[in-house]
């Protein structure tokens, strides 16, 4: 689990997080939904220790990730990586050259192919990320977290600014490695994803938690 | 001055984590090839079309203003070899191509880091540094020697077709080494190691540190640039001074 015990985070004169309280479960997808700028970032920042809390306590799998010092947080991202919104594969390396980043024997003990193979990539392991479209790339730094065994991704809108097919595939592939037991939390604000995906969903609305539980009290909350 | 001080110590601390990249995830052969032929090799005709202007400049002034004041230029073409060896050839030589290779890789680097790039593959266990900084680092410090000796070459050569056609003199003395010790050889690769070695630090330095857009790419680029070259004329100093000091 992901816990976040009344957390503030503060940048400058901006108030993001104030007093935030909130749980994320390991199992299946939890969607973190809210309006731009409310903060849904931050808390996957603060879940991996990319950002320290003002004051409050983030644990994570049993860990209080807000005082642990940068070598153990290593351990943390390696188990519960996190997926940034932008690009996050070099251009000049190939699919599997890119996933094997994570892990240098990856390549070599055939585990970098295996992670494409769960992405449903392993037939274009050859070829560069400037020659696949924006969801394999997508899709491949997916299998990039995989190689290091996580048992919970954090991904921060997977599907932005991908076509529907493209966004799709990505969907599908969260799909299947939530079937296979790997948990996620995804930033998102596509409620039909959300409607077809989501297990559970944290809403932070004023810098607090809105909703957060099972997605069909939050269906129902936001439809009545 | 504090930022001064600031960039000085990033850039070792870059240094001493990019050693200990190589030691613990070694160099990936390829993409050093790759980064010896963009920052090296790339960099060859301009070293060589600067060094082949710089030498004909040189000796014109040097020669014409010899033949005035001294009289005597029997000795200026040995001084002039000598010099542009230890001195005029490893310096330019880094200007040049930090003007060149610190743009490329403040550039690449810096936009990768707005891109949220870097942190992606920081946050998926890989190692930056391994992967960007190292193969350049290596890369830069092989060829640095190399586009050296192309200066040298172009210097000189320019400089002796220069004398023996616009001057009608003995330009062939300008590629005479009768005046060069093994000191003097020694002092120019040392130069062109260290410079080597840090033209790639800063630009990494600046574009690692790029944050927010467009406008952090570009004054990464400028710093970088200006940080390499402002850092070859200090190596070149530093250099110069303790190998007058030891006697060499």
């Amino acid at each position: 689990m992901i816990a976040f015990d009344q957390v503030q985070k503060s940048f400058g004169e901006l108030t993001v997080l104030s007093g935030l309280s909130a749980q994320i479960p390991l199992t299946g997808l939890t969607f973190i939904v809210g309006q731009s700028g409310s903060g849904k970032s931050v808390l996957c920042r603060l879940a991996v220790g990319l950002l320290r809390p003002d004051s409050g306590a983030v644990t994570t799998m049993g860990q209080r990730v807000d005082t642990l010092p940068e070598r153990e947080l290593q351990k943390v991202r390696a188990t519960s990586p996190y997926l940034v919104q932008g690009p996050a594969l070099l251009d000049w390396l190939s699919l599997e050259d890119n996933v094997a980043l994570a892990s240098r024997d990856s390549k070599r003990d055939g585990r970098a192919l295996a992670a494409l193979e769960r992405v449903g990539l392993a037939e274009l392991a050859g070829r560069l990320p400037p020659a696949v479209g924006p969801g394999i790339r997508k899709r491949a730094a997916i299998a990039r977290a995989l190689v290091l065994a996580p048992r919970f991704l954090l991904l921060d809108e997977p599907t932005t600014g991908l076509d529907r097919d493209a966004a799709t595939q990505v969907n599908e592939t969260l799909d299947r490695l939530r079937d296979e037991g790997l948990g996620a939390a995804l930033v998102s604000h596509d409620y039909r994803a959300l409607d077809a995906l989501a297990d559970h969903v944290l809403e932070v609305r004023d810098g607090k938690a809105g909703y957060q539980g099972a997605k069909s009290g939050f269906l129902k909350a936001t439809t009545v | 001055m504090r930022e001064l001080l600031r960039v000085t110590g990033a850039t070792a601390v870059l240094f001493a984590r990019t050693l200990g990249s190589i030691r613990r995830e070694g160099l990936s052969f390829k993409e050093t090839l790759v980064q010896a032929h963009a920052l090296g090799a790339s960099s060859a005709w301009l070293v060589g079309m600067g060094m082949t202007f710089f030498g004909v400049v040189m000796t014109s002034i040097a020669y014409a203003q010899a033949r005035k004041y001294v009289g005597n230029v029997t000795i200026l073409g040995p001084a002039y070899f000598e010099l542009i060896v230890r001195e005029f050839a490893p310096m330019m030589t880094a200007l040049l191509t930090a003007s060149r290779s610190a743009a490329a890789t403040s550039a690449e680097l810096g936009a990768m880091s707005v891109n949220e790039q870097v942190e992606a593959l920081e946050l998926s266990a890989a190692d930056p540094i391994a992967e960007l900084v190292a193969p350049r680092l290596v890369a830069s410090v092989l060829s640095m020697p190399a586009l050296m000796v192309i200066g040298i070459a172009s210097g000189s050569i320019s400089a002796a077709l220069s004398i023996t056609y616009l001057f009608h003199a003995d330009g062939w003395s300008f590629v005479d080494p009768r005046f060069l010790e093994p000191g003097d050889v020694l002092c120019a690769f040392v130069k062109s190691i260290l410079c080597g070695a840090f033209i790639p630090l800063m630009a990494s330095v600046r574009g690692l540190g790029a944050r927010g857009g467009a406008a952090a790419v570009g004054d990464a680029v400028t710093l970088g640039v200006v940080g390499a070259c402002m850092g070859c004329l200090v190596i070149d100093f530093l250099v110069a001074a303790t190998f007058l000091v030891i006697g060499l």
